[in-house]
């Protein structure tokens, strides 16, 4: 296969994901009557509540209301909020900062934790620090990130008050600060994917290790640390890097945890209260962005995974 | 093998039963202590009306009381005087029986169409993995909220929706077991028999993939526990006046400078139930990969 017709076929498998996802959503989110009802509160009666759902259009039918949705949509508005009539690319331009900085700062974390530590736990299995780091990643797999938030709020900010308990400090006013409200946060993200990558990147690391082309550098009197890092990090990525895009859901999920927890203005705290008021423009608008760009991250990992390594795209 | 060379006197007898015998280990502590919670947590809540302890809407005490004050409610009382224990005990039920549930509906779903995909290829294959592939393109939580945001949450619905929801992960392991399975020998031979496509499925295949999926069932309901936890921590999962760990976690948390026992009771008892579903999880996938190498 061609690298052309590859990147072609992992692009309409996108679009086809994210067209069915949008349809899914907007299905989904369609049973209008909650909506209405939710706005003019419990004293409504019934001609209220159709004649609202007329003026915002509920009433017609599902087909004509995705597709000028999705019309809309594909020109870049997504509607405007049903109870302030902010348009909702406002409510996630002013997220997104926030959001964006605490997956990449998550991711990071992960990352700079996990490899080292899978590199010298797969040279030194059994050990002391091996056996240690393989239990807390199995007790971090189960410890759910709204416990792990309240856990590291409780003894870092209320117990030994050094970091702030809540707030968020832009990064572009003062990066200390920003740096400073968005470090536990940020660890709540960085939690599970952190657990995983370690898991998945030791035992990579473990089998590349018995292949004979690090016996040859051995022989050759390399170095380990040159070992570990130029000849069997390489190889042992392949997983590590789909983990990676697949673990942009985990980081999301962790985002909209820690946002409400340490009360942050980012996506994930806007669409919790956008569920709660049954704000269905900012909910659709958000999951679309998010499924969107989990797919959109997906599909440049797979071309990614043939530039590491060439023989998956033949495959 | 090397269990059956270390074993004692090499007597014929011995021997010889050793072969047939699956290799045995004694299971580890970690497991026995895992069950055994599980075990705790399963009686406790279902034997929970028969219980010396308050019920989980009767005060025991004027206000909040710390831990180790009183007995039978030993873990204190909230701001209200509701007894910590009971509430512990009383809120494991709906949690434990939508987890559950919800792991049934999806692997039942899941496994269907799994072995199905399996079976028949060709676009039934092609539609089940798409479909799974949209599924998957969400992260759980913010379809739960989107789903959230139009449903009253019910046992029923919560149920459906995380069945739903976990369906192509059980799939997904369902279909590849299953394609293992389909090019093994004894498939040729009962397809040779003219064995029709549902015997072949259900009397076949299934017994040979059951125990990955009861593995992964395990896995299931813990992830289950954390996602209702965090449906109920943010107010958005079961209404009350039925209490849940993660709405006690949230009513704890507002007083967490004072009282941290009313969070981390109840966070406590979350972590360890998850912990144990994935640790006896882990270790029945690794006996079945274990059984899948050795034959």
């Amino acid at each position: 296969m061609s690298s052309t017709t590859f990147v072609a076929k992992k692009l309409s498998h996108l679009l086809a994901v994210v067209l069915l996802v949008s349809l899914g959503v907007t299905a989904l989110l369609s049973q209008g009557g909650t909506v209405a009802a939710q706005i003019l509160g419990p004293n409504a009666n019934a001609g209220q509540i159709a004649e609202l759902e007329r003026q915002l259009g509920l009433d017609r039918p599902f087909a004509e209301r995705y597709l000028s949705w999705l019309a809309d949509a594909v020109r870049g508005d997504l509607g405007e909020s049903l109870l302030t009539h902010v348009p909702v690319t406002e409510v996630i331009a002013n997220g997104f900062a926030v959001t964006f900085e605490l997956m990449v700062l998550g991711l990071g974390i992960a990352l700079l934790v996990a490899v080292p530590l899978a590199a010298y736990t797969a040279r030194n299995v059994g050990g002391k620090i091996d056996t240690i780091a393989t239990g807390v990643s199995s007790l971090f797999m189960s410890l759910p990130s709204f416990v792990l938030a309240i856990g590291l709020l409780y003894v870092f900010a209320v117990r030994l008050g050094m970091l702030p308990v809540s707030g968020w400090v832009p990064l572009t006013e003062d990066p200390v600060g920003n740096l400073r409200s968005a470090i536990l946060p940020s660890l709540v993200l960085a939690l599970h994917p952190m657990a995983t990558f370690f898991r998945v990147l030791r035992s990579d690391m473990i089998t590349t290790l018995q292949q004979d082309f690090v016996l040859t550098a051995r022989a050759k009197g390399l170095n380990t640390a040159y070992i570990l890092l130029r000849h069997a990090l390489r190889p042992s990525l392949t997983t590590l890097v789909s983990l990676a895009g697949l673990s942009i859901g985990s980081l999301m999920t962790g985002a909209v945890i820690s946002e409400v927890i340490f009360r942050l203005p980012g996506m994930g705290s806007a669409i919790v209260n956008a569920v709660t008021q049954r704000d269905v423009p900012i909910v659709q608008g958000l999951v679309l962005l998010v499924a969107l760009t989990y797919v959109v991250v997906n599909t440049l990992v797979d071309i990614l995974q043939a530039v590491i390594d060439p023989r998956v795209q033949t495959s | 093998m090397s269990a059956t060379m270390t074993t004692g006197p090499g007597t014929r007898a011995a021997a010889a039963e050793d072969e047939d015998a699956p290799v045995r280990r004694r299971p580890p502590v970690s497991l026995v202590l895992c069950s055994a919670w599980v075990v705790l947590v399963l009686a406790s809540t279902l034997l929970a009306g028969l219980l010396p302890i308050a019920g989980y809407d009767e005060p025991v005490a004027d206000g909040a009381t710390p831990p180790f004050e009183s007995w039978p409610e030993f873990l204190g009382a909230d701001s209200v005087g509701l007894s910590v224990l009971s509430r512990v005990i009383h809120g494991a039920q709906l949690s434990l029986a939508v987890a559950v549930l919800g792991t049934v509906i999806g692997m039942a779903g899941g496994v269907a169409l799994g072995t199905a995909a399996a079976y028949f290829k060709g676009w039934l294959a092609t539609v089940v993995n798409l479909l799974s592939d949209v599924v998957l393109a969400f992260p759980g939580l913010v379809l739960l909220l989107a789903m959230a945001s139009v449903m009253r949450p019910s046992v029923w619905s919560l149920s459906a929706m995380l069945g739903l929801l976990s369906l192509p992960s059980s799939l997904r392991i369902a279909y590849a077991n299953a394609n293992v399975q389909l090019g093994r020998d004894y498939v040729l031979a009962a397809r040779a028999l003219g064995t029709p496509a549902w015997r072949m499925i259900v009397r076949e295949v299934l017994p040979n993939i059951t125990h990955s999926l009861v593995a992964f069932g395990f896995v299931m309901v813990a992830t289950f526990m954390i996602a209702l936890g965090a449906l109920d921590f943010l107010g958005i999962g079961l209404p009350p006046p039925r209490p849940s760990w993660g709405g006690m976690i949230a009513s704890g948390f507002d007083s967490i400078r004072t009282r941290p026992y009313l969070v981390f009771v109840p966070a406590a008892v979350l972590l360890l139930t998850v912990f144990s579903f994935n640790t006896i999880g882990d270790r029945l996938r690794e006996r079945a990969d274990g059984r899948g190498g050795h034959l």
